[in-house]
């Protein structure tokens, strides 16, 4: 009877719903993928199981590609971490010494990125740097008679970081400012008493108070910048000629454009062993057990 | 370093947390700053640290006007009440963080940390955290930390309401130690007026922004100014009595429920030329009142006796008042016990009921 059965398990009844979603959306596609990878899947869902072929594949460099994107992976994460949480951090900071108002306005400037749905931010940036003369940094630029420039074929590296870096920053300063509010006034004050500047007060005061938040964004942007590919895919494709494609865009290029399910899925796979591995080693170095157990600042 | 406040006040919107205050602090005096709680001593030491602007009036040191000097060139130290050490750094960093800012040497730091440290007593602690340490350790570290700098004036927030009994008392005698053998002008906010009386060269008692007396501990228990200060310093704290002056052939009489108390003729006169109502408040000590079984005096009755050890208080009821006395332990008394009330007239204090003011003093 359904209300014997509620009465002993009712949890289960409840949870049921989350559980089937999770486990339809989330569990099932990872397993597909496995599966996938060991497989030659191709555009007409034909398949057999190859074995370790597509890893071979990959990690003999069979793929002349390969060390390619592997670089694009490195530079993109490298410019963009630091980017996001140097960036935060010095908004943050800035926000601090202007009145309420100002510092209210620019982080809400600086938040935009995230309230803007992502097709509309990507076509912003596609826009502004167009390489004819109709994208709106080349029109100033015509505006003052120069010639146009092909940004994305000079610098469609540096364009995906920025796109990629602010976003990162309107998070990240977020967490930094509220963080930063957090700080005892009587910290700062002696601070000032004592004959800190304002960049001494910054540098072995406050940042250092903000160790758990930083490291957090940190982690959460390296993640972030890993896996996400969605602003790369809708401002350059990867493109110019593969000059931005990382792993992760790679793995979606490989599946849905190329149709080599296959061979996408054992690129997939390797990314989520890094993601795996790279999530152990966090929790590991920076004990992100008490990192979710302590307060945000350290005060 | 002197240290003059001349017409200060600080406004925040509405609320005038520090209202005309005019105070002269001489070199190498320790004054408190008493008063309740939310009534400007700490608005008024963070002015003079300089972390606030003043809404109005200056601030001297020496003759010097400071008031656009920044916090950091006023050579201060400064204690808080809630000690702001930086949790990051060892007792050492905290201590020396005054100099690493100045760039001076590390050799030199290490000799300087060394010797306030040895000041207080915390030369062991300095490698340690300060969530390594308990309430009194870190309140040193703070003291040395303001120390370090070799300020002028020192300023310090209630640096001991955080300890507990014990060790407030123990610190008490050590800090105003200190303070006289680096004879630093020390301005000490409190709200605990023991600590400020047994500490301070002078008080200074505020309330509601507003000065009410600045002088030292023995003529604030014994001259007070006014209702506020009287009520405010002694525990147990000052009888009042509403009462009413009247006179009757030639002799001046308080008038209040119950009681009828003849005025001395000096203290009488000086009551004629201040009053100007005829309601007044009768204020005297618990100290100041005798206890008698020997039908001497007014006839009351005892209420409660609490035994403090060296002393009792006794609350004694007359009619529709109480009055706190002290008595000797000697003096056998219990509850509902009749006995007879006496006061010492030298002792006694008036005051306007209206404006509160003292009608005994000139
Ligand atoms: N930054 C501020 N903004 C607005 N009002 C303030 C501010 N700082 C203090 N006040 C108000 O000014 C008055 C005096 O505050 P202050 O902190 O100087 O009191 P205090 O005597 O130090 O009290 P306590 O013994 O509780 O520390 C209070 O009414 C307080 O609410
Ligand atoms: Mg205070």
């Amino acid at each position: 009877m359904a209300k014997g059965w509620l009465k002993i398990r009712p949890h289960w009844f409840f949870l049921s719903p989350g559980v089937l979603l999770i486990s339809f959306f989330y569990f099932i596609p990872v397993v597909l993928v496995f599966v996938i990878a060991f497989t030659n899947m191709d555009q007409a869902f034909n398949w057999r199981f190859v074995g370790l072929a597509n890893f071979s594949r990959l990690f003999t460099l069979r793929d002349p590609l390969i060390p390619r994107i592997i670089k694009n992976t490195i530079v993109y994460i490298v410019g963009a971490l630091p980017l996001t949480i140097i960036g935060a951090l010095l908004i943050s900071l800035l926000t601090m010494r202007v009145n309420r108002t100002a510092s209210l306005f620019f982080r809400a400037v600086f938040f935009l990125p995230r309230l803007i749905p992502p097709v509309v931010w990507g076509f912003l940036w596609m826009w502004s740097f167009e390489g004819t003369r109709y994208g709106v940094f080349n029109s100033i630029l015509g505006s003052f008679g120069l010639p146009i420039i092909h940004w994305f074929i000079k610098f469609p590296m540096l364009i995906v970081i920025f796109a990629n870096g602010f976003l990162g920053i309107s998070l990240a300063m977020l967490i930094f400012t509220s963080a930063i509010a957090s700080i005892p006034r009587d910290y700062l004050w002696a601070a000032e008493i004592d004959g800190a500047s304002f960049w001494q007060t910054s540098r072995f005061v406050i940042i250092p108070l903000l160790r758990w938040p930083i490291m957090t964004m940190t982690a959460w942007h390296l993640m972030s910048f890993i896996n996400s590919y969605v602003y790369i895919f809708l401002i350059t494709g990867g493109g110019p000629y593969h000059a931005t494609e990382v792993w992760a865009l790679y793995g979606y290029n490989t599946a849905f454009k190329n149709y080599q399910y296959g061979y996408g899925s054992s690129i997939m796979v390797v990314l989520v062993v890094i993601n795996v591995l790279l999530l152990i080693t966090l929790l590991r170095s920076f004990g992100m057990k008490k990192m979710i157990e302590r307060s945000r600042i350290e005060a | 370093m002197k240290v003059i406040l001349k017409d200060l006040s600080k406004h925040f919107g509405n609320v005038k947390a520090v209202n005309n205050l005019n105070l002269e602090i001489n070199d190498g005096e320790f004054i408190a700053l008493l008063g309740p709680s939310g009534c400007g001593k700490t608005t008024t030491l963070l002015t003079v640290a300089g972390l606030y602007k003043p809404t109005r009036g200056y601030i001297y040191f020496n003759d010097r006007i400071v008031n656009e000097v920044s916090p950091k060139d006023r050579k201060i130290g400064m204690v808080f009440q809630s000690y702001a050490l930086y949790p990051h750094m060892t007792v050492f960093d905290n201590i020396t963080f005054p100099l690493k800012l100045k760039k001076t040497p590390r050799e030199d730091r290490k000799r300087k940390a060394l010797d306030v440290a040895r000041l207080v007593h915390i030369e062991g602690l300095l490698n340690r955290k300060p969530a390594q340490l308990s309430g009194g350790q870190q309140q040193r570290v703070a003291l040395c930390r303001a120390l370090i700098k070799e300020p002028e004036i020192l300023l310090l927030d209630e640096p001991l309401s955080n300890l507990d009994a014990k060790l407030r008392a123990a610190m008490r005698s050590e800090l105003k130690r200190l303070q006289k053998d680096l004879s630093i002008t020390t301005i000490f906010v409190t709200h605990d007026q023991v600590e400020a009386m047994t500490m301070a060269d002078r008080v200074a008692v505020m309330n509601e922004g507003v000065l009410q007396q600045f002088s030292n501990p023995d003529e604030l228990y014994n001259y007070p100014k006014s209702l506020f200060v009287a009520g405010f310093i002694g525990s147990p704290s000052i009888n009042l009595i509403d009462v009413s002056l009247a006179r009757s052939n030639g002799k001046f009489f308080l008038k209040g429920k119950g009681v009828q108390i003849e005025l001395p003729r000096e203290i009488s006169s000086r009551v004629e030329s201040n009053s100007l109502s005829p309601q007044l408040v009768f204020g005297i000590r618990p100290e100041h009142i005798t206890v008698n079984q020997k039908k001497e005096g007014i006839k009351a009755e005892v209420y409660v006796v609490e035994p403090l050890g060296r002393e009792n208080l006794v609350t004694i009821k007359t009619s529709d008042i109480s009055l706190k006395v002290l008595t000797s332990p000697t003096l056998k008394i219990g509850p509902e016990e009749k006995v007879w009330i006496d006061f010492n007239l030298d002792k006694i204090m008036l005051f306007d009921k209206e404006t509160g003011r003292s009608l005994l003093l000139r």
